[in-house]
């Protein structure tokens, strides 16, 4: 079984789901077994959800939206009338 | 010498580039907001930031017909904002003046947060961080270097994978994952000094209801509202 040192290692791999279905079997195991890494693990996987579910919650400003919307007929104008004029 | 020595497409194909470009404003629109946050960022300037964004996505309209189809849209345009970031927008602002952070060891907040309870934490329920609302948590990915804060932000806030962001920054995996293991870890050191600005100093016992009840000691409380 690895040992805390490894489990650590494949915390960010751990959180991130980038590990291999081969080491995500180890880490299970150890976190399994092993209260300390359980805890530090369930502590930095609810600081991720805090950092993303608050960031997320920042959206475009609506005069952005309307900007691009005007800018996309502009190309599509544009487009056109290079088209024409082929 | 250009685009009209090439050959000219027939009436078919321009219906197809028509429902494309269509297809493709649809698209980019969903990601709107995933490219603002992330050019705000990027320039931590609003009106920069829309600029950024649309340069951009002209720039994305106008090569659409060089995205390969079945590739990820949302990595190309993240991958068209940081080209569009570095060739424009980051000589224009020249260096930032960046905080110094101390780099810290694995699990700082974790330890910090442990020691002032006296038992392991296991949740940021009911500790000073989740008193952090978006500003202040925006501001600690401020505070990050450059180069770790577009990292961060595209893998923790928008959910890109190693890959997807290593596509995006044109760098390799291996430079991707370095910088989330440093970036994430100053990230913790720049929380933690944001709920002490906000005068969730440690130690105090912190109330249900999201307030931290009694006046931080002034040093603290410099610069804070009054």
């Amino acid at each position: 079984m690895i040992n805390c040192g490894d489990c650590e290692r494949a915390l960010n791999p751990y959180l991130d789901r980038e590990l291999s279905e081969e080491d995500l079997v180890q880490v299970r195991e150890h976190l399994d077994a092993c209260s300390g890494c359980l805890h530090r693990f369930a502590f930095e996987e609810s600081l991720r959800r805090l950092v993303r579910v608050r960031c997320q919650e920042q959206a475009a400003p609506d005069s952005l939206r309307q900007r691009i919307t005007v800018t996309f007929a502009i190309e599509r104008t544009r487009t056109r009338t290079r088209k024409r004029s082929d | 010498m250009n685009a009209e020595s090439a050959a000219r497409p027939n009436e078919s194909t321009h219906e197809e580039a028509a429902a494309n470009r269509s297809r493709f404003e649809e698209e980019a629109l969903k990601h709107l907001d995933a490219l603002y946050r992330t050019a705000l960022r990027m320039t931590r300037n609003p009106s920069d930031a829309e600029d950024l964004v649309q340069d951009a996505l002209v720039r994305a309209y106008r090569f659409y017909d060089r995205f390969e189809p079945g590739t990820n849209f949302r990595a190309w345009l993240f991958k068209i904002l940081t080209n569009t970031y570095i060739n424009s927008y980051r000589r224009k602002q020249g260096r930032p003046q960046e905080s110094s952070l101390d780099d810290t060891e694995e699990f700082f907040l974790y330890n910090q947060l442990s020691e002032d309870r006296g038992e392991r934490v296991t949740d940021v329920e009911n500790t000073v961080l989740d008193q952090l609302g978006a500003d202040a948590i925006q501001r600690a990915i401020d505070h990050l270097p450059a180069q770790f804060r577009t990292t961060v932000q595209l893998a923790d806030v928008e959910g890109l994978s190693y890959a997807e962001v290593a596509d995006a920054l044109g760098v390799a995996k291996g430079t991707v994952m370095s910088r989330l293991f440093r970036g994430r870890r100053l990230l913790q050191r720049a929380l933690w000094e944001q709920a002490q600005a906000a005068g969730f100093t440690t130690g105090s016992k912190v109330h249900a209801n999201g307030s931290n009840g009694v006046v931080p000691s002034t040093d603290r409380a410099k610069g804070g509202r009054k």
